[in-house]
């Protein structure tokens, strides 16, 4: 067991944790913050996506000692008013069903808009792949990314 | 809206909906010893000591408090079922507050959310409890201002005097019209005067899906609460002998290890749970654990079993369901004839959010919270489990992360007792991904061998389809297997029966330890892709246009989906080098038909151009749902017929996590087209119906664009141009 | 310049004398990319770089690069336990991925040769004698 700062959203935790921990278990039921969820624990389903310093990463496999003391950001820290372009956007195509795996959406879409504010077909196919969907969303999912682009271009 | 996902017990939603008197609280009551009002007063239902659904209350602020009786899955009832009220109360979408109503099925009927049946088993219902609040409204607004009733009408949350203009907010109005009778007969708006129904209205859910504010089952957390995972038999009925516990009780953060069971249609299976202050210390503990099992007394299936097993029954003797003429000896006589055998996978369900329930067992009482399609079903189960009267099992709803029939199923809550009662805390069972794939129940994989007739004119002359597969019925212990399965035919277009002049449906259930239950549309899911293919070989054999094909043997209804099935895809002036395939299917009384078109990559793929459908579910609520539901049910078919299968090997499932059960992801999505009939048909369902017809409308545009049949699921489509 | 005349030459003499054909590492490396890009991208990033301290580069990797058969045996079996690669420690774990033979030959064919590596191909068979 170790002390561990994690810096989540702007605001430090300091957990009790076996270093090995996975993040996504630290940030669920250390530090409380239930956004961010559990899909399938080994990478291949996006469910667990938070900001590791601005990239996003699968907490699921991220050991909790790796990520201390690094920005991390969880869906609860993009915004609480859903003012972001892209929660705006998944709101207007009307996105979620189920809802369950739309944290790891979102997180990715939004890194991909950050790096690339117009992406392709091909760049959104690239960047939303390892993100699975069992609702079936992922036309939505398409159409809210596009129209995130165009939402940030108006501001 | 004011929206909680926190549920409440029903004194809770008594409090909240102000059930005292200052409100008008409208309710149902389901019991057949209740006079002939089914809508009921609550002040007047208590004081007949009526037990009363309470179902909406307007409290004095005008504000409209709604128990939502069904869980929300992600199919919308969370949307639909206010919007159905708001319409016919006249009031603003943001004026009703949704909360979940708690397990009782004494008190709300049936709330399995499953079948479909959300808004087709209860439409008028809640369309007249929504008329009887506004009509009491009117009528005592009337008496305060000595006019005619008629002279009055309800808009946006007020009753107005046409004449003169005056108006009420309902919360001026309610203390006095909760004293009135509901009124016996309540006129329904013409559907041409809607306002909310039938509009695309967002999602009230949507925001807090966006946020991570949504509180689903895992996410459901109670102070000094502990998390476990259980460590199941990975045969299905495997017994405990022993088990070794020293190296997890080193694990830090490890509080106790015990025997549990799961209570699996009515045989317990065995399982050793490790229980830790944090999900990941529970995890590690059960890598830890060393159990010994006793899995002698069962067969250890493997897939080439199962289906070797049920490709010998069809040959077999039926157990007839429904027939019609003599196939045989139509068949026997026939010039022209096909016979083809279909196969179909099993599969897991695999929702995103893996199964998980929170329990809290006290002195006085049982309290479960989690992602639950089927609340009243746990109820009884846990109350006759522990011997409890149904008002000291509480089961609340949580959102679930997908359902699709696994959700309805009542094993996992009673593990979550089972250990809060032992350890006296409240805990959280956690299932991982690899639990909720390999544990079951899977919908079961199927054989189909049809065999068909076409007459001289170019019509089917009969249709005969032997099935094998387990049957969903035929598991709990002195179950009946001598019984056909009534649901051979689901799927199946009704109008075939009255046309099709010599049709017989038999099946021979398999006898399997693999545990099986409904999979969203539950047989059509498998039935539709042998008979929709069987269908377009037949139309093949006539020489005939896929959809001419089926038109001769259809009804109005039917012809119209038709008309817009070839008016959206441009059926009639479909070009070359492109496959066209069509099928229709009907199930929980909506019908819904499908057309794919594909094409043949550079490197010798098919790729899916476009897919098309036309749903006709009757009288229907919110056309963004519908069509979000069949978008979502043509990717989840995709996925079933050319990704991801269970199989079993040795008497396991072979597929543990999403690396082996592939999904269909982003890239492989085609564009999709959904449209919806309109008419005043009874309503049918729609988070299931969009799903059957997916897949033979694909199979057979491959036929078209190839001339290959494909008649076992999953496929490549890689490896089939 | 020199080099790829003789590769081609090589390329060509391959395909004329040998009657099974060669090992198509052109066609395996682009099934490998789809592989690549649905399991394995969303740790050890586009275009193989990882993420320093928390997922191992892939990219020019000496520690990828030595060992083939380590790394076919990884995908099938998972990781754990430290490593150090490039000089950099890392300890965390990877997962074992479930794939199919042709799909781990496709996918350590295209990191291998991809991201300024240039290593031997991988075939399926030798992912299959590995799983022994």
């Amino acid at each position: 067991m170790a002390s561990i700062t994690l810096k989540l959203n702007n605001k430090n935790y300091t957990i009790e944790a076996d270093p090995k921990m996975p993040l996504l278990w630290a940030i669920r039921d250390l530090a409380g913050l239930t956004g961010t969820k559990y899909g399938c624990g080994i990478a291949q389903c996006g469910a667990c996506t938070v900001h590791l310093e601005g990239v996003p990463v699968r907490s699921c496999s991220v050991p909790v000692s790796s990520a201390a003391n690094k920005n991390i950001t969880t869906i609860e820290g993009l915004s609480t008013d859903n003012s972001t372009a892209v929660q705006r956007a998944w709101i207007l195509e009307q996105v979620p069903q189920c809802g369950y795996c739309q944290s790891g959406q979102i997180m990715a879409a939004s890194a991909l808009l950050k790096r690339n504010p117009n992406p392709t077909d091909k760049d959104i196919d690239a960047a939303m792949q390892g993100h699975i969907c069992r609702c079936g969303t992922y036309p939505r999912i398409r159409k809210a990314i596009k129209t995130a682009a165009q939402l940030m271009t108006q501001k | 809206m004011e929206t909680t996902s926190k549920n409440i017990s029903r004194r809770n939603f008594i409090k909240l909906s102000g059930l005292t008197g200052t409100a008008l609280t409208l309710g149902f009551s389901f019991s057949a010893s209740a006079n002939e009002l089914d809508i009921w007063n609550a002040a007047a239902a208590e004081s007949s000591g009526v037990e009363l659904n309470a179902w909406i209350s307007i409290d004095t602020n005008g504000k409209v408090t709604l128990l939502n009786h069904r869980s929300e899955m992600g199919q919308g009832s969370f949307q639909s079922v206010p919007q159905m009220i708001a319409e016919e109360l006249e009031v603003a979408l943001d004026q009703v507050n949704i909360i979940f109503a708690p397990g009782n099925g004494r008190k709300y009927g049936s709330q399995v959310t499953g079948g479909s049946s959300t808004i087709r088993g209860s439409y008028k219902k809640l369309l007249r409890l929504g008329a009887s609040a506004r009509e009491m409204l009117i009528e005592t607004a009337a008496k305060k201002w000595g006019v005619n009733k008629s002279d009055c009408y309800a808009e946006n949350g007020s009753v107005i005097h046409r004449a003169s203009g005056k108006k009420f907010h309902y919360g001026e109005l309610v203390t006095e019209a909760a004293k009135l009778e509901p009124p016996k007969d309540v006129v329904l708006k013409n559907p041409k005067d809607y306002k909310l129904i039938r509009k695309p209205l967002p999602r009230q859910d949507t925001p807090m899906k966006v946020n991570g504010k949504a509180v689903f089952g895992l996410d459901f957390k109670l102070p000094g609460m502990l998390y476990a995972v259980v460590e199941r038999s990975p045969r299905f009925q495997g017994k405990v002998i022993k088990w070794d516990d020293t190296e997890t009780k080193k694990v830090p953060g490890v509080k106790h290890v015990l025997k549990v069971t799961r209570d699996e249609f009515g045989n317990m299976r065995e399982g050793v749970a490790v229980v830790a202050d944090n999900t990941w210390a529970a995890m590690q503990g059960r890598k830890a654990l060393k159990i010994e099992w006793d899995d002698t007394a069962f067969p250890h299936h493997s897939t080439e079993e199962l289906y070797t097993k049920m490709r010998d029954q069809v040959k077999g003797e039926m157990i007839s369901f429904r027939t019609m003429g003599n196939t045989t000896s139509a068949f026997a006589k026939a010039e022209k004839k096909v016979e083809a055998t279909y196969e179909t996978p099993y599969e897991s369900h695999s929702c995103m959010e893996p199964l998980n329930c929170v329990a809290n067992v006290t002195d006085d009482k049982i309290e479960i919270w989690g992602p639950i399609q089927g609340p009243d079903w746990i109820q009884q189960n846990i109350c006759s489990h522990f011997k409890l009267p149904p008002e000291k099992v509480i089961v609340n709803m949580t959102f679930l992360g997908g359902g699709f029939g696994r959700k309805a199923f009542t094993d996992y809550p009673y593990e979550a007792v089972m250990i809060s009662k032992e350890i006296k805390a409240p805990v959280q069972v956690i299932w991982t991904r690899e639990d909720d794939m390999t544990i079951g129940p899977f919908r079961p994989g199927m054989v189909y061998q049809c065999k068909g007739a076409v007459t001289g004119n170019g019509r089917i002359g009969s249709f005969e389809t032997k099935i094998s597969g387990q049957n969903m019925d035929m598991q709990n212990p002195g179950a009946d297997k001598t019984s056909y399965n009534g649901s051979d035919t689901e799927g199946f277009l009704e109008g075939y029966f009255e046309s099709i002049p010599h049709y017989s449906f038999g099946d021979s259930p398999l006898d399997s330890p693999v545990p099986v239950m409904w999979w969203r549309s539950v047989y059509s899911s498998t039935n539709a892709f042998a008979f929709e293919s069987f269908i377009d070989e037949l139309a093949a054999q006539a020489s005939k246009d896929p959809i001419d094909f089926r038109r001769q043997h259809l009804g109005e209804r039917y012809q119209l989906l038709m008309n817009k099935l070839e008016q959206v895809t441009g059926w009639k002036e479909r070009g070359k080098n492109t496959g066209y395939g069509v099928a229709i299917t009907e199930c929980f009384s909506s019908i819904v038909g499908e057309v794919v078109k594909v094409s043949k990559t550079a490197d010798g793929k098919i790729k899916i151009d476009k897919v098309w459908a036309v749903m006709d579910c009757g009288w229907y609520v919110n056309p963004d749902i519908i069509k979000a539901q069949v978008e979502g049910s043509i990717v989840m078919a995709l996925g079933a017929a050319t990704k991801h299968e269970t199989t079993f090997k040795d008497g396991k499932a072979v597929e543990r996590n999403f690396d082996a059960y592939k999904m269909p992801r982003i890239q492989e999505i085609p564009e999709i087209e959904v449209h919806i009939m309109d008419n005043e048909e009874k309503a049918g369902g729609v988070g299931e119906p969009g799903l059957p017809p997916f897949t033979p409308a694909l199979t057979n545009a491959i036929f078209d664009l190839t001339g290959t049949r494909i008649r076992r699921l999953p496929f490549s489509l890689d490896k089939t141009a | 310049m020199k080099t790829l005349f003789l590769l081609i030459a090589l390329t060509i003499t391959l395909v004329s004398f040998q009657k099974k054909p060669a090992f198509d590492l052109k066609a395996s490396m682009t099934r490998g990319q789809e592989v690549y890009t649905t399991n394995c991208v969303s740790c050890h990033m586009e275009k193989g770089e990882g993420m320093e301290g928390v997922f191992p580069p892939l990219a020019k990797s000496n520690y990828l690069m030595a060992d083939k058969k380590r790394s076919i045996v990884q995908i099938i079996k998972g990781v754990s336990g430290p490593i150090k690669v490039n000089g950099i420690e890392y300890n965390g774990e990877m997962a074992a991925i479930d794939l199919s033979d042709q799909e781990i030959s496709d996918v350590l064919n295209y990191v291998r040769n991809s991201f300024g590596n240039k290593g031997a191909a991988v075939t399926p068979e030798e992912v299959k004698a590995a799983r022994k």
